[in-house]
């Protein structure tokens, strides 16, 4: 109290108004902290959101309004337009992903018309400028089994249907575009001749029929009132022994009715005859289109060529002379084979200028202009991502010389006298020197435009974000900006199932960073090894290594070898085991695999048993969890492979230890199968993949489960769809030892050892959202807290601590006494300042990858599906790291002021005192 | 200790009175003069009582910390358990105050030499370390002292593994 | 040869959870292992029957007694650190063909522990058993080599899958109604301590005490000693 009393003199009103200040401020403060979401200057800062459409279906340059753009319809089920100029993405309608949503035609006149759906289908019409949905009427057909086979298109505002039925007929309905109203019934016209390998080319129907060596070509012009059949017989045009029966229609075409045949001629139809065109079909994989012109129609031709790269003919239609101005090729773009989607030719100034939209067989959309200048291109694999890894970057030459200059086996070889070790230490101090001179005249200086080189970090939040898209292109992309950086093309791989490893971070200087990419063949579903370098995307160590055997599983070694590589552990269908390099196999020790059959819902387990000369699998163990029933696995969860948890146990409000069961060789299975009683029943199990043993297990009566789980330390949560309540759940089940420690602190958990069953906390929480996709938090050492990330089907990226799904509840209170386990909210809230994307809604999500960056507070966070979100999320705030909007100006000058007047004050203070003792 | 002290003020002083003062005392004495009183007093008060006086004080001193105990007990009682800015500010002049004063000991007892001086050290002494494990105690009442092993569990080496896992669904 | 030891054993399943087995029936476990099985792959170890699933209570297990040769091979595949692979073929009412399933443990440990295992079976509730595995015990007894057999002590163990927690809307709501009729009878209990309570009254007076014994500075300790 006396400490009180020296420093507060006199008038108490004045503290105590001081005080009532001082409180309003904490409360104003803590009401800061408290907020989660950004402000708005800090939009798009920590995060970016690509939009995608998917691959081409359908494609049409929009030339009639001001504006100018390309509307396409893809087989994502979107519906699109894109700036001309830019590529980027001006309006979009994403449709359903089932087939109800799948688009049949797309009709570009001043108004955009598709038609969705498979019976009943949608007619739709937009606004080109603004994409706001005009009008929509719903066609059903009778016949239910030839409707797959029908064909749209617009003819004289006219929505025509046609549906063959092969061998027999051909109905054709007219309706009005507007309204849906039926002009007349349905016409049927006889048509024996049909078959299915016939094609449209509107209003034509044109079929190759006959026995072999007799074929004729016959066209129909479906919409016409007298029927009125063409046929030739098809020795006219191609030599029928060699003929195979191919006939395509143009690749892009809204000028005349024309086909090619046998990938070799091209055929119009003109005032209702065939008629031959003299340019022929340059290369077997061209892609074929027909535009017109001022001149009159010009053929245009796509391929792409193996030397020159791609290139494109055009050809006159009339007279088949090469028009020069169209003459292009192109080096750089290699896309597999290419598609012309879409071609428009305008004549200003007596000059002709084509424009032509190009798809590639990996999902790539160009647009191409004179001369082979590609305007912009989008790379349209990104919509169907199927694996991501982030990848470090390596540290900078500089910093590499320092960390080898500090290490201690380089320095014991290359030091062996102090005066090289000396020159070194200049060496370096000077090399640094001049970076500082560098980076000061590159600060004075105009900023330089190059992007900022691919170093690491001093937090390691740059990184770089491996893709592997369902098409099989790789691509390497810089996680700040969201720029490609590289990209690989392999047709061959089969993405179902894939899998990527770091073998080798870029953290070993000499040896470069190592991602390796484990998929199938396409053709023989043999097992397809793909080694990049993540940083360059060049092929490095395997390269591209096709195994002549199917692979059952994959798994990298927990150690690496002499060249810091982490060896791939193969496992074949004969349960035959290989690796990669063959000179890692003595390292092989205490590892273990499991693999699931999904649809059988057995497990086997194991164990890599290295006997000196050649690494073998023996079967340890064989569950079946759907029991003898015929159950599946929806979703298996693993801890990421890396993860040493820093935090051993969890505090109680009586201050003693709980202790978590960390076992990091727990596997989670979640199995759906019928039951007799129950309809379906969920069943969730945890499996030691080392030993096969269940951990812990439980049911879940009438539901259904969702592919969606996490599993980290020692929690694991998973969703599945309650039939009974018709809403979604989230069941979370905590492990843990008990209030003592089964292993000393810092010791080896063996599963095979231990015995002792862990005491297993439950519960399941109401989800009011469809969730897409789920995932938790990583970060660098398992400190910070865990925050599940949802996505849902409505668009919005969710974080959700974990202490809101806690199965283990009860806690302190605000003052510190303890709150018994009380009766929790039973649905979670999903408030929308959760929400990671704010306003920026993601189009179908299908994936959310968490990944450590070098803050420990810090965790980078991709989701993927038809749009790229990338964000980073601090669970537990960043405590590591300054505000955003610190101020070092304010703190400099204040730091400034106060040494200042510290040593002022000092130098008056002593003056001070030396007059007094003079007086 | 008075004697100490008349040594140093006269140390430059001559007593040249010292005989006359003896030849006075055999005057006979006033009536109503108690020589025995006198006696006992001058004893008393020249020797005796200032010495008494100040080993009263200094027990006074000695045993002040002691007697802070129950106003202290007190004050833990009201300022309760709940970590605020008051009940720690209360806490750590419980905890400071003592500390500080046990380092003065020597000081605060410079002037003392005398038999009880030891004795009234140790328990000065004894009293400030009451005071200290008062404090201590509603520390850990308060859940300041870092005795739970939750306490030090920041500091625990992360479990290794032996077994390693790899696989997943099957490829096929 | 084959001499049939009988053990009775405990069984884990607790009462409340094999409520919620909804389909009862008898359970046979045939056991097989690898050692001492001359051309066949695998041979007998033994023999597991349950009466009832529900029940549990007691269980038959017949094991064979290991050999010198069973216990000479076992020490083979422990020099190699190798897995003593015990294969189980569950046979229930339902399933009379028998579903496999394979366990393992290591060797060494088996042989160190003196042959002593632990089984757990898994059963769901629709009756179907889903995994059956095998554990070393702690148990520190050796393994006396010179014996001619040896028992090989399993400890069996029925475990119940659970049945998973539902959202808990029922209680949850009572809380609420509980917290609503407090509310309103306004006997909302305040816990905190005297101090945290009314500290902003206190502070005043005990400023005001402070400083108003600061302004006259009386010796109190001078007075006191007087």
């Amino acid at each position: 109290m006396g400490l009180l009393s020296i420093h507060i003199k006199p008038n108490f009103l004045g503290l105590l108004k001081c005080l009532n200040k001082l409180n309003w401020f904490i409360v104003f403060f803590s009401l800061i902290n408290l907020s989660v979401c950004i402000y708005e200057d800090q939009i798009g800062k920590f995060d970016w959101r690509q939009t995608y459409v998917g691959r081409i279906k359908f494609s049409q340059f929009d030339t009639v309004s001001t504006a100018k753009k390309i509307i396409v319809a893809t087989e994502e089920n979107v519906l699109a337009a894109l700036n001309l100029k830019t590529g980027q993405v001006v309006w979009r309608h994403v449709f359903e992903s089932a087939s109800t949503g799948n688009i049949q035609l797309l009709h570009v006149t001043e108004k955009v018309v598709t038609v969705t759906g498979s019976n009943p289908y949608l007619v739709r019409g937009w606004d080109s400028s603004t994409g706001v949905l005009l009008w929509e009427w719903s066609l059903t057909l009778q016949n239910e089994e030839q409707a797959d086979f029908s064909e749209f298109w617009v003819q004289n505002n006219m929505l025509v249907h046609m549906l063959p039925v092969f061998g027999s007929h051909v109905e054709v309905s007219m309706y009005n575009l507007l309204t849906g109203q039926n002009r007349g019934a349905t016409s049927k016209l006889p048509a024996t001749w049909t078959n299915d390998g016939c094609v449209l080319s509107a209003p034509y129907y044109t079929c190759i029929s006959g026995g072999v060596g007799s074929q004729q070509l016959l066209s129909l012009d479906v919409t016409s009132n007298a029927v009125q059949l063409l046929s030739r017989p098809i020795s006219e045009y191609v030599n029928v022994n060699t003929y195979d029966g191919g006939l395509r229609p143009l690749d892009s075409n809204n000028v005349i009715p024309a086909f090619t045949l046998d990938d070799r001629k091209i055929v119009l139809i003109k005032n209702n005859q065939f008629e031959i065109l003299k340019t022929e079909v340059v290369d077997p994989s061209a892609s074929v289109a027909l535009v017109d012109t001022a001149n009159g129609q010009v053929v245009v031709q796509a391929w792409i060529d193996e030397n020159e790269g791609f290139t494109v003919r055009a050809h006159a239609a009339g007279s088949g002379a090469e028009v020069p101005e169209l003459r292009m090729s192109e080096l750089g773009l290699r896309a597999g084979a290419v598609e012309l989607a879409a071609a428009t030719c305008s004549r200003p100034r007596d000059l002709l200028v084509c424009r032509l939209l190009v798809t590639g067989d990996d999902d790539s959309l160009h647009l191409m202009q004179q001369g082979g200048r590609i305007l912009w291109s989008r790379e349209e694999a990104l919509a169907n991502v199927v694996a991501v890894e982030f990848v470090e970057l390596p540290v900078s030459d500089l910093d590499a010389a320092i960390e080898s200059e500090f290490d201690q086996k380089e320095a014991a070889k290359m030091y062996s006298s102090i005066w090289a070790a000396f020159t070194r230490r200049l060496q370096t101090q000077f090399q640094q020197l001049q970076t500082l001179i560098q980076g000061l005249q590159k600060a004075d200086g105009e900023p330089d435009e190059a992007p900022p080189a691919l170093v690491r970090d001093y937090f390691g939040l740059h990184k770089i974000i491996v893709l592997v898209t369902d098409v099989g292109k790789i691509f390497g992309m810089d996680n700040l900006s969201g720029a490609l950086l590289w990209q690989y093309y392999e047709p061959s791989l089969d993405t179902e199932n894939v899998l990527v490893f770091t073998r080798r971070t870029a953290r070993y200087p000499p040896h470069t960073a190592y991602v390796t990419i484990v998929g199938k063949h396409e053709e023989s579903g043999n097992g397809l090894i793909i080694s990049i370098n993540p940083i360059t995307g060049e092929l490095i160590g395997e390269k591209l290594m096709h195994l002549d055997v199917q692979l059952l599983q994959c798994a990298l070694l927990h150690r690496p070898d002499n060249d810091k590589l982490y060896a791939l552990i193969l496992l074949d269908k004969d349960e035959n085991v290989q690796i990669l390099p063959g000179s890692a196999a003595p390292l092989v020790e205490n590892m273990y695999m499991y693999v699931a059959e999904k649809n059988t819902a057995r497990v086997q387990g194991y164990a890599l048993m290295y006997d000196g000369k050649a690494l073998s699998a023996v079967r340890t163990w064989l569950v079946h969890l759907g029991g003898g029933s015929p159950a599946r696995i929806v979703v298996s969860a693993r801890k990421p492979a890396a993860e040493r948890v820093h935090s051993p146990g969890r505090v109680l409000p009586d201050r003693s230890v709980l202790y978590k069961y960390v076992n990091p060789n727990l596997v989670l299975f979640v199995t759906e199968g019928p039951d007799p009683l129950h309809k379906d029943v969920v069943v969730a199990t945890c499996v030691d993949a080392v030993s096969g043993a269940v951990i812990a297990s439980q049911v879940h009566r009438r539901a259904r489960a969702l592919p969606l789980a996490v599993h980290t330390e020692h929690y694991l949560a998973y969703l599945y769809y309650n039939d009974k309540h018709r809403r979604t759940e989230i069941a979370t089940l905590e492990l843990y030892e008990g209030a003592s420690r089964w292993l000393a602190a810092g010791a080896a958990f063996s599963s095979h050892a231990g015995r002792r069953a862990p005491g297993v906390e439950r519960q399941a929480y109401i989800l009011a959202a469809t969730p897409a996709a789920a995932a938790t938090t990583v970060t660098e050492k398992s400190l910070t807290d865990k925050h599940v990330i949802l996505a849902l089907a409505s668009g919005a990226l969710v974080e959700i601590p974990w202490g809101y799904l806690e199965a283990r509840r009860g806690g302190l209170a605000e003052d510190g006494s303890v709150v018994a386990a009380q009766p929790a909210p039973p649905e979670l809230m999903l408030g929308a300042d959760a929400s990671l994307n704010y306003n920026r809604s993601l189009a179908r999500p299908a994936r959310i990858h968490a990944a450590p960056a070098g803050l420990e507070s810090t965790s980078l966070v991709l989701a993927t599906g038809l749009d790229l979100f990338y964000t980073r999320v601090a669970p537990s705030k960043t405590f590591d790291l300054l505000k955003d909007d610190f101020d070092y100006y304010l703190i400099t000058i204040v730091l400034a002021a106060l040494i200042l007047a510290t040593y002022s004050t000092k130098y008056f203070a002593s003056r001070k005192i030396l007059k007094m003792a003079w007086k | 200790m008075s004697q100490v002290k008349t040594n140093k003020k006269f140390k430059w002083a001559l007593d040249f009175n010292q005989k006359n003062r003896t030849t006075t005392t055999e005057l006979p004495s006033p009536p109503g003069y108690s020589a025995s009183a006198n006696a006992s007093y001058t004893e008393s008060s020249k020797d005796t009582d200032s010495n008494l006086l100040l080993i009263k004080k200094l027990w006074d001193v000695a045993l002040g910390p002691l007697k802070q105990v129950p106003m202290n007990l007190f004050i833990m009682y009201m300022a309760g358990n709940s970590i605020s800015i008051f009940p720690i500010m209360m806490v750590g002049m419980l905890i400071v105050r003592p500390v500080k004063a046990l380092f003065a000991t020597s000081s605060t007892f410079k002037m003392v030499e005398g038999t009880q001086a030891t004795g009234q050290k140790f328990v000065y002494f004894i009293g400030n370390i009451v005071n200290i494990l008062l404090a201590l105690y509603k520390c850990q009442s308060m859940g300041l002292l870092p005795t739970h092993s939750s306490d030090w569990l920041a500091f625990e080496e992360p479990q290794t593994r032996v077994e390693h896992i790899g696989g997943g669904m099957s490829l096929i | 040869m084959r001499s049939q030891i009988i053990a009775l054993l405990t069984i884990l399943g607790v009462l409340n959870y094999a409520a919620c087995i909804d389909y009862d029936g008898w359970v046979n476990i045939k056991i097989e292992h690898s050692l001492n099985c001359g051309r066949d792959k695998y041979c007998s170890r033994g023999n597991i029957s349950l009466k009832s699933i529900r029940a549990g209570s007691t269980s038959l297990i017949e094991q064979i007694p290991f050999t010198r040769q069973h216990i000479a091979e076992l020490q083979n595949i422990a020099e190699v650190n190798g897995f003593y692979t015990i294969r189980t073929i569950v046979t229930t009412a339902d399933n009379s063909e028998g579903t496999e399933f394979f366990s393992s443990v290591k060797a060494d440990a088996f042989i160190e522990k003196g042959l002593a295992d632990i089984i757990n079976v898994w059963v769901l509730p629709n009756g179907a058993v889903i995994a059956v595995s095998f554990q070393v015990t702690n148990t520190t007894q050796p393994l006396n080599k010179d014996a001619k057999s040896h028992q090989v002590y399993s400890n069996f163990f029925l475990r119940y899958v659970e049945l998973a927690p539902i959202p808990d809307t029922a209680s949850y709501v009572q809380k609420l109604e509980r917290e609503r009729e407090a509310r309103e009878k306004g006997d909302v209990k305040d816990n905190r301590s005297f101090l945290a309570k009314y500290w902003m009254y206190i502070v005043p007076i005990a400023i005001f005490v402070m400083i108003s014994g600061a302004t006259n500075p009386e010796p109190a300790g001078a007075a006191g000693g007087r």
